[in-house]
């Protein structure tokens, strides 16, 4: 899947497991490439499905992960930063056969910085996905 | 009375005579009027039966904008999602050379050796918009898919990694049912801003490469 991260490109790829026809879990790889940083990403997170039989059917989503970000060489301090991240985010799934769908999602993330106030970002990602 | 006797003779007598030449006529319905005299020579094409999966190699060349042409090879691993569409995830290797400016001002590195090495990845959407058939002398046929391709990916090059767009087409040949020719043109798109200002580098890939079907 393919959008922004608080105005960087992001490529991402996911495998998710459904549990029941309502929940699933899913672990997500994300590449982030900016201006000044190179950023990647780990997330696990729980899909809520409230009407999984809907042809567009919404989706509710929460999860964990860890960040690592990379700033890019021309900066004056070149070390690497690595924090934990949670985020809340919602989609929708249009399916466009049973076993591929297109997926559209908006997430809110929060990195837990080892300062006094956490950082902030919104991410916008959409993809076509495989049922297997 | 007359009419009755023509009707009882004439009756029977058509009849029959229908009869004669319906049998007739079936039987010479067997036989073609005229005997071809080519018999038709099976021919068996090769078609992806329900493999799904494809993984391959390929080699050409690569020009990096600045930086002159160099070898390119790498590897890619294609998900047929259906007839037309498939899922393509590419990896390359290249090596840039050097600028006109570092020839031209004689002893000066814009890049370290270590910099100059080019390496991408990408994940792309494929699709066959023209399949076919090509002909290789008049004893074989090849299935063939011409396919326009496009995705998103990185480039580390210079020191950096850079979010890389590419868009291009090619040219598959299935030789056999599980073996396949490509040959293909990509462009390959980013941002750069290691001789200066920022600008979008334009790099042009050629390359062929096999692939097996599993």
């Amino acid at each position: 899947m393919m959008g922004e991260f608080d105005g960087a490109a992001v490529t991402a790829g996911y495998g998710g497991f459904w549990m029941t026809r309502n929940l699933s879990a899913e672990l997500w790889a994300s590449q982030i490439l900016g201006s000044a940083s190179e950023i990647r990403m780990v997330n696990a997170n729980l899909v809520h499905q409230p009407f999984p039989h809907w042809r567009v059917s919404p989706f509710f989503t929460l999860g964990v992960g860890h960040i690592w970000v990379d700033p890019k060489a021309t900066l004056a301090q070149p070390e690497e930063r690595d924090n934990s991240i949670g985020h809340a985010g919602l989609g929708i799934r249009a399916y466009i056969t049973d076993r591929y769908f297109i997926r559209a999602e908006v997430k809110d993330y929060k990195v837990f910085t080892t300062r006094t106030t956490n950082e902030e970002a919104t991410e916008w990602k959409i993809g076509l996905s495989i049922f297997f | 009375m007359e009419n009755r006797t023509k009707h009882l003779f004439l009756k029977p007598l058509c009849l029959g005579a229908g009869l004669c030449v319906a049998v007739g006529a079936h039987a010479q319905d067997d036989r073609p009027l005229i005997e071809p005299d080519v018999t038709p020579v099976p021919v068996t094409e090769a078609l992806i039966d329900t493999e799904n999966f494809e993984v391959g190699a390929f080699v050409g060349v690569l020009n990096i904008e600045d930086f002159e042409s160099s070898l390119l090879f790498g590897g890619k691993l294609t998900y047929h999602l259906s007839e037309s569409f498939f899922f393509e995830a590419g990896v390359g290797f290249a090596e840039g050379g050097e600028t006109s400016f570092e020839k031209l001002a004689g002893n000066v590195e814009v890049l370290t050796d270590s910099e100059r090495d080019y390496s991408y990845y990408n994940i792309n959407l494929g699709y066959n918009v023209l399949p076919g058939e090509a002909f290789l002398s008049e004893n074989y046929a090849f299935n063939t898919n011409f396919y326009l391709i496009a995705g998103a990916g990185a480039t580390d090059f210079a020191g950096d990694t850079r979010f890389t767009l590419n868009a291009g087409a090619g040219y598959q040949v299935l030789l056999t049912d599980s073996v396949a020719v490509h040959i293909g043109v990509r462009q390959h798109y980013y941002r750069i801003d290691v001789l200066g200002a920022e600008k979008t580098s334009m790099n042009t890939e050629v390359s062929t490469g096999l692939s097996v079907f599993f």
